[in-house]
């Protein structure tokens, strides 16, 4: 240690050093602090001229089981809704129509499921179809089913995919839910998803029950105006592990993809 | 206060902290002596820094509404008991398949579906080999080949071949569904929800190749669960 540290003054100044010492050590501390309170507000600016724009923060919006399962409902709310569309359209038959009807039930009933299950979290349920899915998915949908020469095609077309979105939507919630019961509950109607799905793909196939690989095919202009085949291939068993990618459907002679519920679609 | 003092005072904290950073028996030594120390002086102030700075988080933690624990990504040892069952599951789904396509039963139409299938329980065994590591036993389930092992070898047409891997199926679907409820890992239960779908597929391309009534295989929520395989009733070894 130096020798000048052996006087608690320091004879140039007349600053007790003991003073000085504490207001350094307190100095750091508030430095230090100040710094994690917050990042470096010195900051390399590209020059700017005009208006700074104005920018709104992000809402915050918390991703919890009872949001899962609020938009679990909506959802399921939301493929009611298209199934009661469709058959409302009467362009379906025969044992196509007998599935819808089956199907529109389950699908009512696994509402009432997540309804409950949000319930039961001390949550409020959501009882209508999901807004996004309702203005970017069926609007748009039965807008190009209707000016389909093929209704009861697309409509098929349509309600396989539609059940892909579900199955796959459920899985994909899976890592999100804290609880293992809830994760089993949601399965539980993404299963039954996956084999409706199954039985829209064989029913597209025609009468060959056992096809596992039967197309949906269509033939569409492109810009250029050569005219070329549109394929979405439909599998009863895709692979051996469940997807999480768009769903591609094929509507009046254009493929769509439909995408998973996502954030922006959550019933927050 | 010109530079030079500046720089000589900044020198003499300097080595203040240097000597600080001797340790605490130092520390100790001097609180012991009664002596007060321009160093017991500093680590008082930073020490008193840290206690602001722990006090601002536990007052962060005190605003929460919530407080939440994510959910484990690696399988505990009960998820891997889940996990090893799961994986001799698969794998006695290999044997009952190939069981199944033996002896000419299936035609020339359905052989290749059930070569496929087999082929995705095959993947699916391997993926839980993966989630289970070194505690993986690769070996069929003894048990549930006893179950159906006998049912298929009997059978007589591809309709009854048929029928039991259909029941295989549904049991392998609802058992995923028995094992989601307990699998705490993220991890395993995204595994297990990647193949839980694709076993109700099987079952419901079985159930209309059979032409199966459609209440029978279109079931309700939850109807299936009954049909649940348990690692307490089948046991690996058989």
């Amino acid at each position: 240690m130096s020798d000048h540290l052996t006087s608690d003054t320091d004879t140039d100044t007349g600053m007790p050093r003991r003073a000085f010492l504490t207001l350094g050590g307190f100095s750091v501390a508030t430095v230090a602090l100040l710094g994690a309170c917050g990042g470096s507000t010195i900051k390399t600016r590209v020059a700017q001229a005009g208006v700074t724009p104005e920018t709104v923060a992000p809402p915050e919006r918390v991703v919890s089981d009872v949001v899962l399962l609020r938009t679990l409902s909506s959802l399921a709310h939301s493929a009611a809704s298209a199934y009661q569309k469709a058959i409302g359209m009467g362009a379906l038959g025969g044992e196509a129509l007998e599935f819808a009807s089956r199907f529109l039930k389950h699908h009512q009933s696994s509402a009432t499921f997540f309804e409950d299950q949000t319930k039961s979290l001390g949550g409020t349920p959501f009882t209508e179809p999901n807004p996004a899915v309702t203005k970017n998915i069926i609007t748009p949908v039965f807008d190009a089913v209707m000016a389909s020469a093929d209704t009861a095609g697309d409509l098929r077309n349509f309600l396989h995919s539609l059940e892909d979105v579900v199955t796959e939507t459920c899985q994909s919630f899976v890592p999100l839910l804290s609880m293992p019961k809830l994760r089993a509950a949601v399965m539980s109607v993404g299963t039954i998803g996956a084999k409706h799905s199954a039985v829209w793909a064989a029913v597209l196939g025609g009468p060959v029950a056992f096809s596992l690989t039967p197309k949906a095919t269509a033939t569409t202009t492109t810009v250029k105006g050569t005219v070329e085949a549109v394929v979405v291939p439909v599998y009863q068993a895709p692979s051996a592990f469940s997807s999480m990618g768009l769903v591609p459907t094929l509507l009046n002679g254009k493929k769509f993809d439909l995408d998973l519920l996502g954030p922006n679609s959550f019933a927050y | 206060m010109d530079a030079h003092q500046l720089r000589r005072l900044a020198a003499e904290v300097d080595d203040e902290h240097r000597e600080s950073m001797r340790g605490f028996a130092a520390d100790l030594a001097d609180s012991v002596s009664g002596a007060t120390s321009r160093r017991r002086a500093i680590v008082g102030t930073m020490l008193g820094a840290g206690v602001v700075l722990m006090g601002s988080r536990r007052a962060a933690a005190a605003d929460a509404t919530t407080t939440t624990t994510a959910p484990p990504r690696q399988p505990d040892d009960a998820d891997l008991v889940t996990l090893v069952f799961a994986q001799s599951l698969e794998l006695a789904a290999v044997a009952a398949y190939d069981v199944a396509l033996s002896g000419g039963r299936l035609d020339a139409a359905v052989s290749p579906v059930a070569a496929l299938f087999r082929s995705h329980h095959l993947e699916h065994a391997q993926a839980f080999a993966g989630a289970a590591g070194k505690a993986a036993t690769n070996k069929a389930n003894q048990s549930i080949v006893k179950k159906f092992g006998p049912l298929l070898s009997a059978a007589t047409s591809q309709r009854d071949v048929l029928l039991a891997a259909f029941n295989l199926e549904n049991a392998a679907a609802a058992t995923y569904g028995k094992a989601l409820e307990t699998l705490k890992a993220t991890d395993s239960a995204s595994t297990v929800a990647a193949i839980q779908p694709v076993e109700a597929r099987h079952a419901a391309v079985l159930a209309r190749v059979l032409g199966l009534n459609p209440a029978d295989y279109l079931t309700p929520i939850g109807a299936d669960a009954a049909l649940a395989l348990s690692a307490s009733n089948y046991a690996i070894q058989g």
